[in-house]
């Protein structure tokens, strides 16, 4: 009995620290709005009703703080929803050029939508008691008729299946017709009973039915709402993760809305479902570069199948090395109650020293659920004696992103549960600028730390061929044009052909040969090698010159091309185009120079479709290195060939390689072995 | 002891007159229609948010109408009755109470399931738990204690039933309004009508000239109890329609709490004219006739607007799939009058045999090689699909001299007639008495418009590979035609000399005779070989375009459809069908299946002009 009653007060305290202040504080929070949310506490005030009320309590007590976008501004921009699902009833397969075309021209009459003014809705101020009421009893009836139900706690039900919404979406009576609309799907999973099926069921069904893009946002730059998504069904992974959190949810699914603030080796954040409770056999990522498949646990940290193939040594230039993982430095879970590190610290010391990503109160550190961490315990000397928070920031072309806040305590900033094998920057917020504490570091997959410092007295000569890491998706494409020749003929037919060149090896980036004489030629092209497998016949580009350099030119022939990747891509002198075979294999491209016309191919040049992340002569290039405080810059270079010499660098400094001829790709880079190794 | 009524009633009907609230819309328009349609023996119980706001009584209209009264009581509280005793576990839910009706049927009544208007009392009675709900109130017997017991028993279920009832008056937007009434044509035994995204649910009940209306507006907590007796205004079922928009009363009412429309404003015209006519007005009326017909457009509409329907679907809403049976008691012509959207696609240009086809197959089996060519020729259509190769997409014809001619004998087949160059079939114009080798597939799609669910077949056997060449059939060279024929759909005298080959072999899925059938004659000159094909289809589906509402008329013995809604070219995505049918006496099903928006639940596009987004069907007048 005692221990039962023990039980019930811990379990109670989740709901808020203590327990009756806090209910307190929320319902005079509420305003003129207190008795909504008091009709809801009588309204399970029964004796069956006890857990209702115990969960009716835990919203309340969490929901001062929780707020929505709304207001005139968020009407505004919410109306490209309306008009795409509109746009759809007219058109088949909206593509997102349509929805964004729509999206252009509505900012065109409205301007940009923008987040700092637009208005915000306490939800304790509006909170309607039928609202809470029906979001508490579907809750439940999701939760109780679950096949599941009995893995799933009472605390985990609150967190994962109870709360009303997830971040700051508009408010929207959600619940039961997701019920409905979802059991049905549910349903349809190979075992309907297991969560662990219906999860990834789910979760695959809900992500795909909405088409991916990140540059959605900057027509609405709010959260969506479930309304939105349905009605738009397009958003970055944070608004399908969202959608799909909640839909999961709404049938009894524990599921959680967590977010990788920044990934270590790559620019952008990443968010993501989570199936909460004892469903899943956990397995930890390593963030080693490793031929490893991890995108069951996180998708997109990985980009490695096994039927992919592997470049042997030899078959690369050496200056280059695949990149298989992104590296998770930091994972948050988004919960409905506060975490109590970060409502101290928001409760404790001025916002200007708060970083935006940490005034939210609801984000659970969770990372040693996904990957292998370490505990790091950072002396910040005398210098930094007035340094009450500390951040751990990794690399950002905007500037130094934090991933993890601290509070420092005797000159100390004590960091749990990192990630390995990212770099990190110890640093403090001070009037909107992040400064140094400390120098950059990793730790190794040994959980040995390292920091990186650059040797002013030691130099080294740095041979530069990217400013991006090689990531698997783009070290393929060379493998599409091994195997594949040139050839020359005089018959449109290529009856009469003569082999120009064969492509024997993989051709990274813009390649040139020399062609031997063999005469002239009326009639040029590119074959793909036979049977396409990787992906459909493309190329970035062919560019056939003559004895003396000069550009042979003439009309495009060949196997057409998909949309926007015609034959005219292969030829029109940029990298970043390609052309793609519509007819998937077989295909082949070339010139027809015109009758009277044949000329003598010199040479030939090749590129791979690609990132035009290498060298790319004529662009123009910083190279930066990190001296401790800021970014030292080591000279701006106009590329003329496809490497840059940067001579007696310092050895052991963090490199960053700028292109200010364009670009967004650019990661920091430390010289190791005679290479970039990117981070 | 005599007790003398009129002391004790006088006071409490002042106090009634105390708390009316006349200023109120509701009110207002009750009392507005009242007067304009000279309605008798006027009483109304109006009441928001569980308040009575106005309420008004003269116990002539069904007090002394014994059936209509208790018809009233008793219809609609059975619902709400069966609801609480279902909760209670009194009754199982999933206990069948008939055949194949269920007591969560009579609560939530699918759309495809007739349940006659005795169901619902009939099935109380059969139960026999003795639980009563307001703790065991019930009405008496007279208009004034009925209306009251219906409003108690209106905001007992808006009280009882919070997980169905909207949030109303909050800042916070339902995803879905009627998510809950989604399909369903009863809800608790309220007849459902969908508008501008919000339910509202009606009641209509009859006696002679006396009238019990019952309306309830879900998002508003509205609820109207009006009883009146008048042989001259329209009602809700008047002409055989259950249609609440034949009804001023709840037309106004919808028009004050709602955004005006151009469907209302028709609908109140014909309300009037048809008040008028029944007056006698008949100067008045056609002149409102005239203006009705300016407003829809539709000439034959209005010729059959006062006649008594056969069937029909009602209000169309959202992601609605109904099936509403009925009977033709003899053979007759029916008048049919259809609308719904469409909508032009794409994906023929990937899988154009999906859609309605024929496949002419020619192969040419040599000792180095084998070669096959097919012409795909889609109904109506003005593309060829050219050769396929099970890895490539299919693509269409850029260039061909093949010529090709789509005709309509009848609503029922459609005949292709086509010259086909020999240079475009492999291996030339045979030597005379030689063959070619050829095969036929006549592709159908019926209710999916680009999904093939039947494929027959000249040669080539189910089970056997489609482009076996060995198990094509021979077009032999035994004498051509010296007279070529004009290639235009149509069955010219040269085509009597050419002998008809059926194309009956089911080589995929399942065809009726009715429902796809075909055969083909060959002819040949020097220059083309000459097909005439005739194929019989009652769902001739047009290529790339897809009716994202389906409508059909199935008999219900065999299962074929032998009507529907058919796509036209129009670029509209609004597309309707006026068609007379011939009908044999027997069971139908009237399907209708509505897509999740454009309706009178709420509109993307301009309504259909003649109001008739759904399907009405009347006896052809002759």
């Amino acid at each position: 009995m005692c221990r039962a009653i023990w039980l019930i007060c811990f379990t109670g305290s989740m709901a808020c620290v203590q327990p009756q202040k806090g209910l307190e504080q929320a319902l005079k929070a509420a305003g003129n709005n207190r008795p909504q949310l008091e009709e809801v506490l009588s309204h399970y005030s029964r004796e069956e009703d006890s857990l209702k009320r115990r969960a009716a309590e835990f919203l309340i007590c969490n929901m001062p703080g929780n707020y929505g976008f709304y207001g005139p501004e968020v009407n505004r921009s919410s109306i490209i929803f309306s008009l795409i699902d509109t746009a759809s009833y007219y058109r088949d397969n909206l593509s997102n050029d349509d929805k964004f075309a729509i999206g252009d021209s509505l900012m065109s009459i409205y301007g940009l939508a923008k987040t700092d003014t637009a208005g915000k809705i306490i939800d304790s101020k509006i909170m309607p008691a039928s609202y809470l009421i029906n979001n508490i009893d579907f809750a439940f009836k999701a939760w109780q008729e679950a096949p599941w139900h009995e893995k799933v706690s009472f605390d985990d039900f609150c967190e994962y299946i109870l709360p009303y919404r997830i971040r700051n979406e508009r408010l929207e009576y959600w619940r039961p017709a997701f019920y409905t609309e979802y059991m049905q799907l549910a349903s349809n999973a190979g075992k309907p009973d297991d969560a662990k099926e219906v999860f990834y069921h789910m979760n695959w069904y809900l992500n795909t039915s909405t088409t991916f893009s990140a540059a959605f946002a900057k027509y609405y730059p709010y959260a969506q709402s479930v309304g939105d998504v349905l009605k738009g069904k397009i958003g970055s992974c944070e608004a399908t993760s969202f959608f799909a959190t909640t839909a999961m949810r709404s049938i009894g699914l524990p599921v959680a809305f967590d977010q990788i603030m920044h990934w270590g080796n790559s620019n952008n954040q990443h968010f993501m479902n989570h199936l909460v409770g004892p469903f899943m056999e956990r397995k930890l990522i390593t963030n080693e570069n490793a031929l490893v498949n991890t995108w069951s646990l996180v998708d997109f940290s990985s980009d490695y199948h096994e039927s992919q193939y592997v470049y042997k040594k030899g078959e690369m230039p050496p200056e280059l090395y695949v990149q298989y993982v992104r590296t998770i430095p930091k994972v948050y879970r988004h919960s409905f109650s506060q975490s109590p590190e970060l409502r101290r610290i928001n409760n404790n010391f001025p916002e200007n020293i708060i970083s935006a990503e940490f005034r939210n109160t609801r984000l659970k550190d969770v990372t040693d659920e996904y990957v292998t961490t370490t505990d790091i315990t950072l002396p910040l000397g005398a210098d930094n004696e007035n340094c009450r928070l500390a951040y751990l920031c990794v690399f950002n072309i905007n500037g130094w992103h934090p991933v993890a806040v601290t509070e420092v305590k005797n000159s100390k900033a004590e960091f749990k549960k990192i990630g390995r094998m990212s770099v990190y920057l110890p640093a403090t917020l001070l009037n909107g600028r992040y400064i140094p504490l400390g120098a950059p570091f990793y730790i190794d997959s040994m959980s040995v730390t390292h920091p990186v410092k650059a040797e002013p007295k030691i130099t080294q000569d740095l041979k530069i061929v990217r400013k991006y890491p090689l990531y698997a998706y783009t070290a393929l494409h060379p493998q599409v044009l091994k195997g594949g020749w040139f050839e020359g003929a005089n018959d449109s037919s290529f009856k009469d052909k003569h082999i120009l060149y064969h492509i024997s090896h993989f051709p990274f980036y813009m390649n040139e040969v020399n062609v031997a004489r063999a005469g002239t030629f009326r009639y040029l092209r590119y074959v793909a090698p036979p049977g396409a497998t990787v992906e459909p016949d493309n190329i970035a580009e062919v560019q056939f010159l003559d004895r003396k350099g000069k550009p042979i030119t003439g009309n495009y022939i060949g196997t057409g091309g998909t949309i926007g990747h015609e034959i005219s891509k292969a030829f029109d002198g940029d990298m970043n185009s390609y052309y793609e075979n519509a007819l998937v294999r077989n295909g082949w491209i070339g010139l027809d120079l015109g009758a009277g016309k044949a000329a003598e191919v010199g040479r030939i040049r090749f590129c791979p479709r690609n990132d035009t992340n290498c060298i790319i002569p004529g662009n123009d290039y910083e190279l930066f290195y990190w001296d401790g405080q800021g970014w030292e810059s080591m000279g701006i270079q106009t590329a003329s060939g496809y490497s840059l010499a940067y001579p007696q660098a310092p050895a052991g400094a963090l490199f960053w390689l700028h292109c200010h001829s364009g670009g967004q790709e650019e990661r920091i880079f430390t010289w190791t072995d005679g290479r970039q190794v990117f981070w | 002891m005599k007790f003398n009524f009129r002391c004790v009633l006088l006071p409490v009907l002042c106090l009634y007159a105390c708390t009316n609230n006349h200023s109120h819309p509701a009110v207002q328009v009750v009392e507005q229609v009242a007067k304009a349609y000279e309605l008798q023996q006027l009483s109304y119980c109006i009441s928001q948010y569980g308040e009575m706001i106005a309420e008004q009584y003269d116990g002539n209209a069904i007090e002394k109408k014994d059936g209509l009264f208790a018809a009233t009581a008793q219809r609609f509280t059975g619902p709400v009755a069966l609801y609480e005793l279902i909760r209670s576990r009194a009754v199982r839910g999933d206990s069948a109470l008939e055949k194949d009706l269920r007591i969560k049927d009579l609560v939530f009544t699918p759309a495809n399931l007739k349940i006659t208007a005795s169901a619902i009392p009939q099935m109380i009675s059969k139960l026999t738990a003795k639980e009563r709900i307001m703790d065991g109130k019930s009405p008496g017997h007279d208009t004034r204690s009925l209306f009251r017991y219906l409003h108690s028993l209106n905001t007992f279920f808006d009280q009882k039933n919070i997980e169905f009832a909207p949030i109303t008056d909050t800042l916070i937007e339902s995803i879905h309004p009627t998510w809950y009434t989604r399909n369903l044509s009863g809800f608790f035994g309220w007849s459902v009508f969908k508008w501008q995204h919000q339910t509202i649910l009606w009641h209509c009940f009859m006696n002679g000239d006396n009238t019990v209306l019952l309306m309830k507006w879900m998002n508003k907590k509205l609820f109207a109890a009006v009883s009146y007796c008048s042989n001259k205004m329209p009602h809700p079922l008047s002409y055989n329609h259950q249609d609440p928009l034949q009804s001023p009363i709840i037309l106004e009412l919808i028009r004050s709490l709602y955004k005006n429309n151009s469907e209302l404003d028709t609908k109140m015209l014909i309300a009037e004219a048809r008040f008028l006519d029944s007056k006698g007005e008949y100067q008045h009326a056609e002149a409102l006739y005239k203006k009705i017909l300016l407003q829809t457009g539709d000439s034959l509409l209005m010729y059959y607007l006062n006649e008594p329907v056969i069937v029909e679907t009602g209000s169309v809403s959202d992601n609605m799939n109904a099936q509403i049976p009925f009977h033709l008691d003899s053979t007759m012509d029916i008048q049919i009058f259809a609308g719904g959207q469409q909508m032009h696609v794409n994906d023929h240009n990937y899988a154009p045999y999906q859609y309605d086809n024929v496949q002419v197959f020619f192969g040419q089996n040599t000792t180095s090689a084998k070669r096959l060519q097919v012409f795909e020729f889609n109904y109506r259509y003005n593309r060829i699909a050219g050769p396929r190769d099970e890895r490539l997409p299919d693509s269409w014809l850029k260039k061909t001299n093949v010529k090709y001619v789509f005709s309509d004998p009848s609503d029922t087949t459609y005949t292709l007639e086509v010259a086909i160059p020999w240079s475009e079939i492999p291996g030339g114009k045979p030597q005379s008495g030689r063959c070619v080798r050829s095969n036929i597939f006549i592709g159908d799609s019926d209710w999916e418009e680009n999904r093939r669910t039947s494929v027959l077949s000249w040669m080539v056997k189910r089970g056997q590979a489609w482009n076996d060449i060995d198990a094509f059939g021979r077009l032999c060279m035994d004498g051509g035609t010296t007279q070529a024929p004009q290639i235009d759909g149509m069955e010219d005298e040269v085509w009597n000399t050419a002998l008809r080959q059926p194309v009956a072999e089911q080589f995929d899925g399942n065809s009726t005779p009715k429902g796809s059938a075909g055969w083909f004659k060959t002819l040949y000159d020097d220059w083309n070989m000459y097909f005439l094909f005739n194929v019989a289809d009652k769902c001739k589906n047009l290529t790339g375009i897809v009716l994202k509402d389906k409508c059909c008329i199935v008999n219900a013995i065999t299962g074929e459809i032998v009507w529907k809604l058919s796509a036209t070219n129009n670029p509209s995505i609004i597309v309707s069908e006026v068609k007379q049918v011939h009908l044999a006496a027997g069971d139908y099903i009237l399907q209708y299946q509505s897509d999740k928006g454009n309706s009178p639940e709420g509109w993307y596009t301009t309504p259909p002009r003649n109001g008739i987004y759904g399907a009405v069907i009347y006896r052809k007048i002759r």
